[in-house]
């Protein structure tokens, strides 16, 4: 199911909140960080966060934007946006598999 | 400081109206976002918004509302009320633009402080493009021991990443002052090795050896012990065989290395190689002596306990040392080979010296010349070292040659010293004069610039060392009063032999640099780390094994000695090191570009 081409590698988890943090705007590291922290309880650290950030900046899936001030907004470009959808769809299946064998009975 | 600023510049007015707000209803972040720019026309960055609901939320004034939504909803506390209550009397604001207690904010400083000192960590590449916004990050962010930790894995798994790798070794020779660490590493890390050899000398070499007057001639004495002069083992033997060898080869390495031009990496070169050298011979010494003495371990250890681990220590000390100098006598040819690789062939071609001639002259007459083709430069270079190169091997084989085995053991010790130690004294001088050549040429470049006359006297303060270091071990066998050990004297020798063409390069280069413009040097660990770790180290060694290993030492006068000694040495090593902080890490940018193109 998970190819190569969507495979997100090493810090696949942060990579992951950081396309969908990314998928509601173009937003930079704190406000990333907060709204991870907000939609799903993980509060990234700056390290981890970037970590994740370069990587995929540079598979082309998120872009930098200009900077303001000393703070660079990121956005999800459209490859970003698939790999997303990828990694969503897998994460869906596995959540409907995992439910439907939970079920009692 | 950038983070204080930011602490007043933006903490009072939205934190107030977040908590008026609040005070109303609870309200997630965007809601709040909102109705603050609707009421007040105050947009609040979500960067903003975040921290101040961070702080508030940390100083107890919010609190989050156990949510099953997705939106955090956050209420304000009863502290929050009397907060906003005192506020009306005017004391929020200021309280919130002191940034809470003194003490407090003190602490968050020295922490953010610790936190930028990490980030130098990261590899240059990496810091080059997300620095400024790492930083401007972590002023938001609240950190704690585990973000500290996270930096430091970040900057490992930076580190390697083969893509700042690889931007890291296009330009090897940016990174001349980190080798330079790594060769002050391994020298330490040498010294530290010394120390249980030396040791050893004052335990002595058992009688079956053959070395009746151990206690004039100890370690030439344990040197033929260790070449198999005195023993019939094949071991050691072959140890006496690679002993000489192994130097060798190292210096055929060199002789490839000089001729293949490059005038930094052949500094860096010369430098490492006399550490690399005597690290080698000390290591498979130790280790052929650690063979020789083996089966009589057992015997030592009744009187001495701890023999045992401290030669073995000392094997991995010196392997230690040894794996790091040859680290960085790799990574100087690696930055030879990019530079010749990067420059073709037409530097091969002699350069008449009228042409050169003619070019110094125009460079004199200028006053705003251009710089001298790269080509023309690099052949100065190639010049310089061809010339200086066979000179260098002769000696170094000199140096290398265990000339004390041919001396009759004996002989007068006046002879057995001088042969022992002057090769390597020569080599040094050598290095130095082959160091400064480079900065002539340099002069030659920038001729508007008169360079200030240090030359000669760095050299005058380099011999006059030299000459006291040599005599005092000499003396100090007759004139010191017996307490002095010979094994700081050696230590002193040994260091005087190593540091000092190295301190005469940094201060070359600090020269330059005061008159070259400055950069501020970004990307390397701050020489303060050098100067608080490496006496540190050394005192600790010296304790460890003056004490620890040798519980029924003679004198603790002798140790107090040793250890002041010790101080001393350290502190030269300081010097070196507080003289290379002010120099860049990089080479002039131009120069780099001529190197490469």
């Amino acid at each position: 199911m998970r190819t190569k081409e969507f495979d997100l590698g090493r810090l696949s988890d942060p990579s992951l909140l950081i396309l969908a943090s990314l998928a509601s705007g173009p937003k930079h590291g704190y406000a990333m960080m907060e709204d991870i922290a907000a939609f799903c309880g993980t509060r990234l650290e700056p390290g981890t966060l970037y970590a994740a950030l370069a990587r995929l900046e540079r598979r082309g899936w998120i872009e930098a934007l200009e900077a303001e001030e000393r703070r660079r907004p990121y956005r999800i470009t459209g490859a970003g946006e698939v790999v997303l959808r990828a990694q969503l769809k897998t994460l869906h299946q596995v959540v409907s598999v995992g439910q439907q064998r939970l079920a009692p009975g | 400081m950038q983070y204080q600023q930011h602490a007043q510049k933006s903490l009072s007015h939205p934190a107030l109206l977040i908590l008026a707000n609040l005070a109303q209803e609870p309200k997630h972040a965007i809601a709040l976002q909102e109705v603050i720019e609707q009421a007040e026309g105050l947009y609040i960055e979500p960067g903003t918004l975040y921290r101040v609901l961070a702080e508030l939320e940390q100083r107890g004034w919010i609190e989050t509302l156990t949510i099953e939504q997705p939106l955090r909803l956050y209420q304000i506390t009863i502290p929050g009320r009397l907060a906003i209550a005192q506020a009306g009397e005017g004391g929020l604001g200021e309280r919130f633009q002191e940034g809470g207690h003194p003490g407090l904010r003190k602490r968050k400083e020295i922490i953010m402080r610790l936190v930028l000192w990490i980030l130098c960590f990261y590899p240059p590449g990496w810091r080059e493009r997300y620095e400024a916004e790492m930083i401007a990050l972590l002023e938001q962010h609240q950190i704690t021991l585990w973000t500290v930790l996270d930096l430091l894995m970040g900057a490992l798994d930076a580190r390697l990443d083969p893509h700042y790798r690889r931007a890291r070794q296009l330009l090897p020779l940016r990174r001349f002052q980190t080798s330079w660490r790594l060769v002050v590493v391994g020298l330490v890390a040498f010294w530290i090795a010394l120390l249980p050899w030396f040791w050893m000398s004052v335990l002595g070499i058992p009688s079956d050896t053959r070395c009746s007057d151990w206690q004039n001639n100890n370690a030439l004495c344990m040197l033929r012990v260790t070449v198999g002069m005195h023993a019939t083992s094949l071991g050691q033997t072959l140890v006496g065989a690679l002993l000489p060898a192994l130097p060798l080869l190292l210096m055929a390495f060199l002789a490839i290395l000089v001729l293949a031009r490059g005038k930094k990496a052949l500094i860096h070169l010369l430098l490492i190689l006399p550490v690399t050298i005597g690290m080698l011979v000390l290591c498979l010494a130790c280790a052929g002596w650690l063979a020789a003495l083996w089966p009589l371990l057992p015997q030592i250890s009744q009187f001495y306990p701890h023999a045992t681990a401290g030669l073995l220590a000392g094997l991995a000390g010196m392997g230690f040392a040894t794996l790091l100098a040859l680290g960085s006598l790799a990574r100087a040819a690696f930055a030879l080979r990019g530079l010749s690789a990067a420059s073709p062939k037409q530097e091969s071609r002699p350069f008449s010296s009228d042409q050169q001639a003619s070019k110094a002259a125009q460079d004199i007459g200028t006053p705003h010349v251009e710089l001298p083709t790269a080509s023309a430069s690099r052949n100065r270079a190639s010049r310089v070292s061809k010339r200086w190169s066979v000179a260098l091997v002769a000696l170094l084989l000199l140096f290398a040659f265990p000339l004390p085995l041919l001396v009759p053991f004996d002989g007068p010790g006046l002879l057995v010293w001088l042969i022992t130690w002057c090769p390597a004294g020569i080599v040094a001088l050598i290095t130095a004069l082959l160091v400064k050549s480079p900065g002539k040429q340099q002069a030659q470049r920038a001729p508007r610039k008169p360079r200030r006359a240090t030359v000669p006297k760095e050299g005058g303060i380099f011999l006059l060392i030299l000459l006291l270091v040599f005599t005092f071990e000499r003396l100090g066998q007759v004139i010191l009063p017996p307490f002095v050990p010979i094994l700081t004297v050696n230590l002193l020798i040994l260091m005087a032999i190593s540091i000092l063409p190295a301190l005469i390069v940094k201060r070359r280069n600090s020269n330059q640099q005061v008159e070259s413009a400055t950069e501020p040097v970004r990307n390397s660990l701050s020489p303060r780390v050098w100067i608080i770790v490496t006496p540190i180290l050394f005192l600790v060694f010296c304790m460890y094994f003056e004490f620890l290993f040798m519980p029924d030492y003679p004198d603790f006068s002798e140790a107090l000695i040793t250890w002041f000694l010790t101080g001393l040495a350290s502190l030269i090593i300081l010097l070196a090191l507080k003289l290379g902080s002010r120099t860049s890490t990089a080479l002039p940018k131009q120069e780099l570009l001529q190197q490469l193109s």
